[in-house]
């Protein structure tokens, strides 16, 4: 069990210490497209996409981690009036009713998306840049799908918690 | 997938939502499943094409970019130390004024909590800098209380405002003007709080003791020197962010990457651009934004869903029903932004509710910059009222115990400023030009 938690965590960790630089990317990368616009007079023509792309990373890529650290905020509430027992057992639910289906299925439904997109050679149309659809839409797949470790190792410190009545 | 009228569907996703959220767990999970499961029952498994359209519309949206790199912007100035030397600067400029450290904890509330925008870290931030500070010199518990609850809620409406920017797309009005739109606002209610703490503190001066003459008595020159080193570069960079804003120069996203590289650039400035402080902002801003992304994500799901079903409709037709006429409605609309403020983190709110809502504004003859900026200043008000207020939970939550602070010091200090909101909602009422006049001169 201890074992499990430990290797999913480190999923997220792992996950979280790439995708955390893609924020200096994004902010380097548009100070760069508006000190060539404005002082080279010559905007580039990738800034848009790229920098959405970024978007799309580091707002999928980070959710696992700000999981782990208990970023996702929450409605407490009522919550916070429980015993740390009782959050455990009260989490340890709502994992199983609210994260698991919602976060298996958009990764599936995501797959599909950039399976189509990569076959059919979908294209972003935004921009005069054109780039092929699939790479961001695997990227969000990936994230949904990295997701899931991050619940599971949630879970099993809450039933860890609920049952045996100590922390993991 | 069974054919169910549009009421059923508002209130099966309304109310499930209600509930549901309620359990305590973290609310972007409920959001979606209730999407998912509802949009189940009324279209079947298309709907699961609709969610992931809108998931993937809202993390890959360019506007919606200014929120990562101000969150970005707000992280270096807590963690670099900027805001430490702020604070120190001010309380040698200002500490000498009765009630000056109160009056500190307002305007760093408005200069710096503006960039985080979500209030738990405003007021962390405040507290852990002033609280200790106000009450061992002997401050009035609620007086320090007040302050810090009042400005780190104000701190999310000025701009350049994490709010805003998450309005704006919702809403489809322009950031940069809703930015103009809060400034006069803003800075309205933060000088109506700093006359009354200092009035206050005049009237009562064993509330607020001033700092002894030989802890401040610094050479003038010093002061001067600490004006410009500490204090001036940090403002000069949010109003070079503004101003580029302002003159039409660039859009609120590109602006917000300059001034986080700007900010960026400051600590280096400062020496206190190390590695280990580099890893703690990178990571601190990550898990702001993608937090911040993902309620976003699955609260747009959520509203496509329910806009689809015709649940705007039903809802919109049900507030157009409020007596008193357009006033009426108006009323009906802050009444709800202000009851669900009390629960919920403005952000669930703002992705589900302001795509709902925001229509009514044009329909009833508004203009739909003074409704929305009207319901970012009606939130501060729903951020500080008790018993379910989110900034007097914060603070409860992070003040070191040793100082002794109780949750009725806080109730205390915060209810003066809730009327000084509900004064400041009436004059904007009355005088709608607070709020139109600035982005009306803005160019472009």
């Amino acid at each position: 069990m201890r074992k499990t938690v430990q290797i999913c965590e480190a999923i997220s960790e792992w996950m979280g210490h790439i995708v955390m630089w893609f924020g200096l990317a994004l902010v380097l990368l548009l100070t760069w497209e508006v000190f060539m616009r404005y002082v080279l007079q010559s905007p580039t023509i990738y800034s848009y996409e790229v920098s959405t792309m970024l978007g799309v990373t580091i707002g999928a890529g980070g959710m696992a981690f700000a999981h782990k650290y208990h970023g996702h905020v929450r409605v407490d509430v009522f919550w916070r009036l429980l015993s740390p027992r009782g959050r455990a057992i009260s989490d340890a639910i709502a994992s199983i009713i609210f994260f698991f289906p919602f976060v298996i299925i958009v990764a599936v439904i995501s797959t599909e998306w950039a399976l189509r997109a990569f076959v059919e050679g979908e294209i972003m149309i935004k921009t005069y840049l054109y780039p092929p659809a699939w790479p961001i839409r695997a990227v969000m797949a990936m994230a949904f799908f990295l997701f899931v470790p991050q619940g599971i190792a949630k879970l099993i410190r809450d039933l860890h918690m609920w049952i045996k009545k100590e922390e993991i | 997938m069974i054919d169910i009228s549009p009421e059923l569907i508002t209130i099966l996703m309304m109310g499930g939502l209600l509930v549901t959220v309620m359990l305590g767990f973290p609310l972007a999970f409920p959001i979606g499943t209730v999407a998912l499961l509802v949009g189940l029952l009324a279209f079947g498994p298309s709907v699961f094409h609709l969610i992931y359209q809108q998931l993937f519309a809202l993390l890959h949206n360019y506007v919606l970019l200014a929120l990562p790199l101000f969150v970005f912007m707000g992280v270096v100035l807590e963690y670099s130390g900027i805001a430490d030397r702020m604070y120190d600067a001010l309380y040698l400029l200002l500490s000498g004024l009765r009630g000056g450290l109160a009056i500190i904890t307002v305007l760093l509330g408005t200069i710096l909590a503006a960039c985080v925008g979500v209030i738990t870290a405003s007021v962390t931030m405040l507290s852990a800098l002033s609280l200790p500070a106000m009450i061992n010199r002997g401050y009035d518990k609620s007086l320090a209380a007040g302050a810090i609850c009042a400005g780190g809620s104000l701190g999310i409406l000025i701009p350049p405002s994490v709010m805003l920017v998450i309005y704006g797309p919702m809403a489809r009005i322009s950031v940069g003007k809703l930015f103009f739109g809060a400034m006069v606002p803003g800075v309205l209610l933060a000088t109506l709080y700093c006359i009354y703490i200092a009035v206050h503190c005049y009237t009562k001066p064993e509330l607020a003791p001033t700092v002894p003459v030989e802890e401040r008595a610094v050479p003038t020159r010093h002061k001067i020197k600490l004006l410009f080193t500490s204090l001036l570069p940090p403002i000069f960079i949010i109003l070079s962010v503004l101003g580029t804003i302002f003159a039409g120069i660039a859009p609120p996203t590109e602006a917000a990457a300059v001034g986080a590289f700007a900010t960026l650039v400051l600590t280096a400035a400062y020496k206190r651009l190390t590695w280990p402080v580099m890893r703690n902002i990178m990571r601190r801003s990550l898990v702001i934004s993608s937090m911040v992304m993902f309620i976003g994500a699955t609260s747009v799901a959520f509203t496509g869903v329910f806009l689809k079903a015709g649940g705007g409709e039903v809802v919109q037709n049900a507030v157009m029903a409020a007596p008193g006429g357009r006033w009426g409605i108006f009323f009906v609309v802050m009444f709800i932004y202000f009851i669900l403020g009390f629960f919920i983190e403005w952000l669930g709110i703002f992705f589900i509710m302001v795509p709902i809502l925001a229509p009514l504004a044009p329909m009833l003859g508004f203009d739909p910059l003074w409704f929305g900026i009207m319901i970012c200043v009606n939130l501060q008000m729903s951020f500080l009222t008790p018993p379910y207020a989110f900034a007097i939970f914060v603070l409860r939550g992070v003040a070191p115990p040793e100082l002794g602070l109780t949750s009725a010091h806080i109730i205390r200090g915060v209810i003066p400023y809730i009327f000084i909101i509900i004064f400041g909602l009436l004059l904007m009422v009355f005088f709608p030009q607070i709020i139109t006049w600035l982005p009306s001169m803005m160019i472009r």
